[in-house]
């Protein structure tokens, strides 16, 4: 990883188009500015991570999966139908 | 309304018991409109979050309180807006993987819900909150 230091006003240039600016430093800290074409997408880190994770929950589980979990969900007087219902009513 | 879902086969639903999603589940900014299903059989931690618009976009989500004794999610002071005043209730988005020991939950970004007034929005915590935590606890089995 390539460190530098930047004083609140100073820039850096990436690949020719991406200016990130230092705008402010207070405290523990900083606020910056990121100058950069439409189609480059800046997420925080932690965003970044929950739209990934969010993706990979939605693949479709193999029935095997599904059904491994319905198992171990499975109360100890199971019924036969299961009656789907909405929320709302139950947990509140 | 009849409901096309993707694990649960064709459903009746009501109206009514549609939730919007006023903050969006990330990535998925286009779909706001979400029921929440559960099964009378299995247990009650467990639920089916199925989407209105697209069947094949569902998540399966946990009662936080299966998966640690202590999330004290500290929600962003924008919540209020979002969610409007009342009691909410809390989800983790549940990741199947294979083997089924390796499923996970996201603690860092659950999803929030204001059953009165059925909105819900996901949020991003500040704080080191794992975004995958195992789903089963260490010594086995939990429910």
């Amino acid at each position: 990883m390539l460190i530098l230091s930047r004083k609140a006003g100073e820039s850096l240039i990436l690949d020719g188009g991406i200016e990130i600016k230092i705008t402010e430093i207070y405290g523990d800290k900083v606020r910056i500015g990121i100058a950069a074409p439409g189609s480059v997408k800046v997420y925080r880190k932690e965003l970044y991570a929950t739209i990934k994770e969010n993706q990979s929950a939605v693949v479709h589980p193999s029935a095997a999966a599904v059904k491994d979990l319905l198992k171990r969900m499975q109360r100890p007087e199971e019924s036969e139908t299961p009656a789907p219902e909405t929320p709302g009513e139950g947990e509140k | 309304m009849k409901l096309l879902t993707r694990d649960l086969g064709e459903l009746e639903i009501d109206e009514k018991d549609i939730v919007t999603f006023s903050g969006p589940i990330f990535g998925f900014e286009k779909y706001r409109r979400f029921v929440f299903l559960f099964q009378e059989d299995l247990s009650e931690h467990f639920i089916w979050l199925q989407s209105v618009e697209e069947p094949e976009l569902c998540f399966i989500l946990v009662q936080p309180d299966l998966i640690t004794d202590h999330y004290t999610p500290e929600l962003p002071p924008e919540a209020k807006d979002l969610l409007g005043e009342g009691d909410y209730m809390c989800w983790l988005i549940v990741s199947l993987r294979e083997p089924f020991a390796d499923s996970t939950v996201n603690l860092r970004s659950p999803i929030v819900v204001n059953p009165e007034l059925r909105q819900a929005a996901q949020f991003v915590l500040d704080g080191g909150l794992p975004i995958r935590h195992p789903l089963i606890r260490e010594g086995g089995a939990q429910c």
